[in-house]
């Protein structure tokens, strides 16, 4: 029995129907309906249920017709992707440019070489202080702007040592936004880099130069009347109290920061070849459209171990498509270049229709780098600037569920176990969200995060009980907990505690959920006590 | 070779017979213990099969020679969990011993009060809403430990679902606990209980069926002599729902067939309830035994005053059973010989005889029969 034969179904009332009115039973008849609904079962009338039969072969030239509309649709869309590719040149920088703000994590993740940037905004209480002032304009360096202020006034003034600190503070500032303008390239990796290079120093230029070189040129004016009166005796004292204060300062602010640098580089494992990395942009691949071809008598003549391109539930003829380029790897290259967040969160919803096994992907490239972007969008909509627990943003509440469900379902379909040099540098970096009291009120959100967390190492269960979880997320959740059993079954390791909650709370839930969620749920059993299940299971979502 | 499931029903039915395989003759302990996680999952699912399955697996349990002590009895407690958990569906006990010893050993060796009252719950329910008194008359339910026990559950302190499930289970064993003659219980204990029966009234929806399973206990410790002085008052408003009791309920036609229930609802102030129970007698006047009818009469003489409201209240059982015949009788023929029709028209004719006796007393009494 091949799945390819039940991946014309999307769900099982249509394969139930197809296969009865083969069997020659009446065309009308509607398969088994609920059996609450079917009353009360009297002792001694029980059910009957029938064998399951396999479905017999379809008819080779509708298949055929079938496919030929297929190809055609993804002709299109593969015109549309090279379209969207030509149009990401004129993406705006700024939006791309406040990502690693969000998760300093990330931003030595991607750049490796920028040893400060992670540490400042953490551990620094000054650059909090900075970061309250940029979330006014983030992309105008006032501190920079003052102290360049304070240091032409105080030289034309004759205060040598003051102005000597302020210059010191102001290089070491000048070098961080150097650094994280650095990162920003890396991180970015557009095919256009040089010309982004020049935007961002046009952006510097204009939003932070002008107003620099405006309060340079004014403020000795200004400040030289205030101080002409000053004597020279509170000259000394002045010059002197300010460069302690400066010194200190300094050391306060550099201080920890460089040694936690040092602690984290010392400690922390190199990150592996299959670490995270934007890919430079590669052309999109020709797509081998081969007709398709069934040999008389109904033999296929395709080899049933090809990769399966496209999730049989959006094509079901994917299956039997010979091509190479994958959907999923489509989706990584746009999603990598992708920063207009009506695109990504476009994106991020369309992963969840495809299939990342590790079977159907030929590069696991494609997967880890999809698997970090989306962790990258997670934390994007956190903000974890101020305190241990993260904050949700204001607004970006429908990316962080995006982007949660996109993790997750790459992680589990793609099999990612924990020793994963992927999942060991996400897990090194991952701070729990579970807990996160900003989405105390949002249960189908700490839900996701709750497997992320659990996924990336964190030992705390989810409350199940907790959740009032909708219907639609359920049946979700069920078909992505059944797919984790199903690989932690096929290793023969045990499955995880979160998926045992969640199918005992949604078992046991009052009022009952859906039928497709109690199927996947009782399908989850069955894998406990070694019910074998096919591969078509999985790809069914509304088993009805 | 295996094929994918394509409908629940063949799920189910394949998870429980792996189930029954995981603790049947053949399975190890790493089996045991898988079994334990899929059936802690399995058995909260609110589905026939999974009642079924369950109750089968239940069995399987209890009968597998080789799983012995907490592993047998944990096993046991989720499977019967599942069988009778969902109200809408409860598999009928064909046999109530294995469950009885189930409930015996819980009773015995209690373990943690959560799972110990889930066990008793699953038990209580078994016994108590699928199975038949007869069933259960085969065996002996007075043993000290199941009394003991019943009366401990009997707390609206415990679960709902618990003490729910002992009040029909209290319904089901009355005959044996009330009617045996047999001291089950000293007197203190025998207060508490009744005790327990009034305050459980105020915390359960008034439904027919929750009446019913009350006035079978009622008229059950009515009847018994070493019940009877502990009733009080408050316990006999549930006559209310008297209409909806069945006439063949056992209780009802043990304490009907007692002259000592006058007396004893004689001793209340309140003499409203005398008066009911008057009525209902008057009623089944005909079939009562020669010293009830003798009592009835002199207790109605003492009792009605002049008044229409006596009259009006000790002829309401006569009067709403005669609406009701009478509206059932309309569904037949004047002259129809069908077996129903026969058996209402004798019962209309008793009443009657029982109407004629009451008028010809109440003229005794105040000059004028029922009006």
């Amino acid at each position: 029995m091949r799945p390819a034969q039940y991946l014309r179904y999307r769900t099982y009332t249509e394969f139930v129907r197809r296969r009865r009115g083969l069997k020659g039973e009446s065309e009308g008849e509607e398969p088994p309906a609920d059996p609450e609904e079917a009353g009360e079962n009297p002792p001694g009338n029980e059910q009957k249920i029938e064998a399951v039969e396999p479905l017999e072969e379809p008819d080779p030239s509708a298949r055929d017709e079938f496919h030929q509309a297929y190809t055609k649709k993804l002709e299109a869309a593969d015109k549309d992707v090279e379209d969207y590719a030509r149009t990401l040149d004129s993406v705006s920088y700024p939006v791309s440019a406040r990502m690693p703000h969000r998760h300093p994590p990330l931003q030595s993740l991607h750049t490796g070489s920028s040893p400060l940037g992670p540490v400042i905004f953490r551990s620094c209480p000054p650059f909090r202080r900075l970061r309250i002032r940029t979330l006014f304009n983030p992309y105008v360096p006032w501190v920079d702007v003052i102290l360049h202020t304070s240091f032409l006034t105080l030289r034309s003034l004759g205060f040598y040592g003051v102005s000597a600190s302020i210059a010191v503070i102001s290089l070491s500032l000048f070098a961080k936004q150097y650094l994280k303008h650095r990162s920003l390239k890396e991180h970015l990796r557009l095919s256009s880099t040089k010309k982004r290079g020049t935007l961002a120093g046009f952006t510097w230029l204009t939003e932070g130069g002008v107003p620099l070189v405006a309060l340079a040129v004014l403020s000795p004016f200004l400040l030289s009347q205030v101080l002409s009166k000053t004597g020279q005796s509170l000259y000394a004292t002045l010059n002197v109290v300010a460069a302690t204060f400066f010194a200190i300062g300094f050391v306060l602010v550099w201080g920890p920061a460089l040694l936690h640098t040092f602690i984290t580089k010392a400690f922390q494992p190199r990150a592996p070849s299959r670490a995270p990395r934007l890919l430079p942009p590669a052309p999109l691949p020709k797509r081998e459209v081969a007709p398709f071809s069934s040999a008389p008598g109904g033999e296929e003549t395709q080899d049933s171990t090809a990769p399966l391109t496209v999730t049989p539930i959006l094509s079901p003829v994917g299956v039997d498509y010979p091509g190479n380029l994958t959907d999923a790897r489509r989706l990584t290259w746009m999603l990598e270049r992708s920063s207009d967040p009506e695109t990504i969160h476009t994106i991020l919803r369309f992963i969840l229709e495809v299939l990342w096994t590790p079977d159907h992907l030929q590069d696991a490239d494609s997967s880890s780098s999809a698997l970090v972007r989306s962790y990258e969008l997670l934390w994007e909509a956190f903000d974890n600037d101020y305190a241990t627990q993260p904050a949700l943003l204001r607004g970006m509440r429908d990316q962080a569920f995006a982007a949660a469900k996109a993790f997750v379902h790459i992680f589990i379909q793609g099999d990612y176990s924990s020793d994963d040099p992927v999942t060991s540098t996400l897990r090194n970096l991952h701070i729990p969200l579970y807990s996160s009291s900003s989405l105390k009120d949002d249960a189908n959100l700490r839900s996701v995060v709750g497997i992320v967390d659990n996924l990336l190492g964190v030992r705390k269960p989810i409350q199940w009980s907790e959740l009032q979880l909708t219907q639609l997320h359920r049946l979700w959740l069920s078909n992505v907990l059944l797919y984790r059993a199903w690989y932690a079954t096929k290793r023969g390791s045990r499955i995880s505690d979160d998926v045992g909650g969640f199918v005992k709370h949604s078992l046991s839930s009052d009022p009952r959920p859906r039928l497709a969620v109690v199927t996947d749920c009782v399908l989850v059993v069955g894998l406990i006590v070694g019910q074998p299940l096919h591969e078509a299971d999985l790809l069914v979502l509304e088993k009805t | 070779m295996y094929f994918p499931s394509q409908e629940l029903p063949a799920i189910l039915q394949k998870v429980s017979e792996r189930l029954k395989a995981a603790f049947g003759p053949t399975s190890t302990h790493v089996d045991i213990e898988v079994g334990f996680r899929a059936l802690e999952l399995f058995s909260p699912l609110c589905l026939h099969p999974v009642a079924d399955g369950c109750q089968a697996l239940f069995n399987t349990i209890m009968e597998s020679p080789h799983l012995t002590g907490e592993i047998k009895w944990k096993a046991a407690r989720l499977a019967l969990y599942g069988a009778y958990k969902w109200d809408l569906y409860m598999p009928w006990l064909n046999d109530a011993k294995e469950v009885i010893t189930f409930f015996e050993h819980t009773l015995e060796f209690p373990c943690a009060e959560e799972e110990q009252d889930m066990a008793l719950q699953s038990a209580y329910r078994a016994l108590a809403y699928a199975s038949k008194r007869e069933m259960l008359d085969e065996y002996d339910m007075k043993k000290r430990l199941i009394v003991d026990g019943t009366v401990a559950a009997f707390s609206h302190q415990k679960p709902f679902q618990l003490w729910k499930a002992v009040l029909f289970f209290l319904d089901v064993v009355e005959g044996q606990w009330f009617n045996s003659g047999a001291e089950i219980m000293n007197e203190e204990k025998r207060r508490e209980l009744v005790q327990k029966l009034v305050d459980n009234m105020d915390h359960i929806e008034p439904t027919i069926d929750v009446l019913c399973a009350i006035l079978s206990i009622l008229f059950g410790m009515a009847d018994s002599p070493m019940w009877r002085p502990h009733l009080p008052i408050r316990l006999w408003s549930a006559l209310g729902g008297f209409p909806a009791l069945p006439e063949t309920t056992p209780s009802l036609v043990r304490c009907r067939d007692n002259p000592d229930v006058i007396d004893r609802l004689r001793a209340y102030e309140e003499k409203s309830v005398l008066k009911f129970w008057m009525g209902i007698l008057w009623r089944d006047w005909v079939d009562l035994r020669p010293e009830v009818q003798a009592r009835l009469v002199e207790v109605t003489r003492e009792v009605v005053g002049p008044g229409a409201e006596d009259q009006a209240l000790i002829s309401a059982a006569i009067v709403g059973t005669h609406q009701q015949l009478s509206q059932h009788m309309e569904k037949f023929q004047p002259w129809s010989i069908e077996e129903e029709a026969l058996a209402c028209r004798a019962r209309l004719e008793k009443l009657e005889q029982g109407r004629l006796k009451l008028e010809g007393v109440l003229v005794g009494v105040s000059g004028k029969g029922l009006s």
